[in-house]
């Protein structure tokens, strides 16, 4: 096996130019230039279909472009352990016999090396990732028996396990209560503070301006990155949702309402919570 | 023949004993290999793959005019992995699903195995006698050195398969995930199918490939009922393989001309069967049990909470009321009444009437509770 590379000597985190990715006939990516500096906290924001979930197996690569050229600090990301993917939780079998805390080590696995088996700190690290998801108590269960938050705190807690430099969550907090979201918060206000980077594809445009320093605004095609009052303008917005969104200008800015496909759970309860 | 009897011609027959350890290699490999096909959801995969060796079979020996086993297998190796490529080619191109596309490469590598093998027999040279028994199987044809050779290759198979053991697990369980960590995910998967053709080919002489699938899936199926854990799941799976092996292989020496690969395939069937029943948590049998005694804990549960909310009404908890009410509604009422009094929760103070006892009573405020925290929720 190839070495893997940790760290590389770029300043940015992600360094994307002209990416495009293709499903057969659609394009999924078109065009894709951006760079995310390392330790920024972005959110990837945009309507059902606008590739974010391509964006986030591009980057952590599992899914190789069609054109164009993606480096994660400076390398491209195929042999690289210091990214963590905290993908949608519906994906796996969860009838699969390993239990939370197996899951968990899986995280490890990319640095444990080949017939080695988990040393006592892969298991330590395993441990405090379980703790810090407070999660220690269901640690022996099947995973079928977890809630949907639950499953959801668990992969969480694989992706601290691989103390990873960029950790790419996929709507990580569909069918988690307030509480376990605002513990989520708190947990990647810590992974900043340690120069994390992290990308957060969510629904939630009221979420997005409150919590994150960037907005990635994509639609195939990347709309606008950049702060949250530049990103999510009314002409923004219109370019990336067409019809499907009212933008109301509000006094803090503009509040975006509507029909986003369906796929949302939660509703504007975020804006009102944390505001 | 008494079964101490078939015991000892294990031990001192030299024939028996071959044979059952023939039939316990193969039983081990593909339980143990198997257990990752049924995980992987690819159980048609083994069926396939046996069906596709049929061909090979025939061919290598149509090629080399050689019927010793090592050829055969791996003319039988060759073609089973030439239907893998197949399938994922025809996968990628094509729209077809792929439980289509298997299904579509089953059956025509399988008639061209038995055209192969009917025009064999057609030809007057009598070298090909014996070839018709990879179709059902007959291990009493397993010499030393075949068991040999299975042993070899099905024991390197398996210390591959520890070697790359943390990797299949994660090949198995989240393939995305294991490609972020940087794994080359689609060589592990050619590998792992690679291993399987490997269990499918060595149990071909003495399973027979109609019905060497059933050895890659119904071990682990079993298996899968005992155990939350993969390490687990594995080795049962490898046990139950052998020991339908050696059971089966034993009791078709006590026939002549009897196939060894339906019997054995009957012993792991027996396996499955007291498998999905009796299994501890998952077996049907304490399922049944399971649900019948919630059923019956919530019936009490609910009686107790009606009585205990009709005698709230009134000053003293625990004085006697007339049960007409509760039977009104649940006809079955005196019934669970009965059972809580066996319990001690209530009493009864004369005919047509109960009372509450303390016990019940603390009982009752319990649930009365965690109703009410439900509900907040």
């Amino acid at each position: 096996m190839e070495a893997r590379h940790h760290h590389g000597d770029s300043a940015y985190a992600i360094d994307l130019s002209g990416v495009s990715v293709r499903y057969g006939a659609r394009l999924a990516l078109e065009d894709l230039s951006l760079t995310v500096e390392t330790g920024r906290r972005v959110a990837v924001v945009g309507p059902n279909g606008a590739g974010k979930s391509t964006l986030f197996n591009l980057l952590a690569g599992v899914l190789s472009t069609d054109r164009g050229r993606v480096l994660i600090h400076g390398h491209r990301p195929e042999r690289h352990v210091c990214i963590a993917y905290v993908t949608q939780s519906n994906q796996v079998d969860w009838n699969f016999p390993v239990s939370v805390r197996d899951v968990v080590m899986m995280g490890r696995v990319g640095e444990i090396g080949l017939l080695r088996r988990p040393s006592a700190a892969d298991r330590q690290l395993v441990q405090d990732s379980l703790d810090r998801m407070e999660m220690t108590h269901l640690a022996q269960r099947q995973i079928g028996e977890l809630s949907g938050g639950q499953k959801q705190r668990m992969f969480i807690a694989r992706a601290l396990a691989q103390q990873a430099d960029l950790m790419l969550l996929d709507e990580p907090l569909s069918g988690l209560d307030l509480k376990s979201q605002d513990k989520i918060f708190s947990l990647l206000d810590t992974l900043s503070a340690q120069q994390v980077t992290l990308l957060f594809a969510t629904h939630d445009l009221n979420l997005a301006r409150e919590r994150f320093e960037r907005i990635l605004l994509l639609n195939r095609r990347l709309v606008a990155y950049g702060p949250p009052d530049q990103v999510l303008t009314s002409e923004n917005l219109a370019a990336a949702y067409g019809g499907h969104m009212q933008v109301l200008d509000t006094a803090d800015g503009p509040v975006a309402i509507g029909d986003m496909g369906g796929h949302h759970e939660h509703g504007h309860d975020h804006g009102e919570a944390h505001g | 023949m008494s079964l101490l009897d078939l015991l000892r011609s294990l031990v001192f027959d030299h024939t028996i004993r071959t044979v059952a350890l023939g039939t316990a290699t193969l039983g081990v490999v593909s339980g143990a290999l198997g257990a990752f096909a049924v995980l992987r959801r690819q159980s048609l995969l083994g069926d396939a793959l046996s069906h596709a060796a049929l061909p090979g079979v025939a061919l290598a020996f149509m090629l080399t005019g050689l019927k010793t086993p090592i050829v055969l297998m791996l003319g039988a190796a060759f073609v089973g992995i030439l239907a893998i490529l197949l399938l994922e080619a025809v996968t990628r191109l094509t729209r077809l699903k792929e439980d289509s596309v298997l299904g579509i490469i089953l059956s025509v590598f399988f008639g061209v195995g038995l055209l192969l093998l009917t025009f064999l027999q057609r030809n007057p040279d009598a070298r090909q006698a014996g070839l018709n028994t990879f179709l059902f199987g007959q291990a009493a044809t397993l010499l030393t050195r075949d068991v040999v050779t299975m042993a070899i290759f099905g024991g390197l198979a398996l210390l591959v398969m520890a070697i790359f053991w943390k990797e299949f697990k994660l090949l198995s369980f989240d393939r995305e995930f294991g490609g972020s960590l940087g794994f080359p995910m689609r060589a592990l998967d050619i590998m792992l199918t690679s291993l399987l053709v490997v269990a499918v080919v060595i149990g071909l002489q003495a399973v027979g490939v109609v019905l060497m699938s059933a050895m890659v899936v119904a071990p682990a199926a079993a298996a899968r009922q005992w155990t939350n854990r993969l390490g687990v799941m594995v080795a049962l799976s490898a046990l139950f393989g052998a020991l339908a092996g050696v059971s089966g292989a034993l009791i078709s020496s006590l026939g002549s001309g009897l196939s060894t690969g339906p019997v054995i395939v009957l012993c792991i069937s027996a396996i499955v069967l007291i498998s999905v029943l009796l299994a501890p948590n998952r077996g049907l049998v304490w399922d049944k049990l399971r649900q019948r005694r919630n059923r019956r804990r919530l019936r009490g549960e609910s009686v107790l909470l009606d009585f205990y909310r009709m005698s709230g009404q009134h000053s003293d908890a625990l004085a006697p009321h007339p049960v007409a009410a509760l039977l009104a509604i649940n006809p079955q009422a005196e019934a669970v009444l009965e059972r809580l009094a066996e319990r001690g929760q209530v009493r009864r103070a004369a005919a047509g009437q109960w009372a509450l006892t303390e016990s019940g009573l603390a009982a009752a405020r319990v649930l009365e509770e965690e109703r009410l925290q439900k509900e907040t929720d």
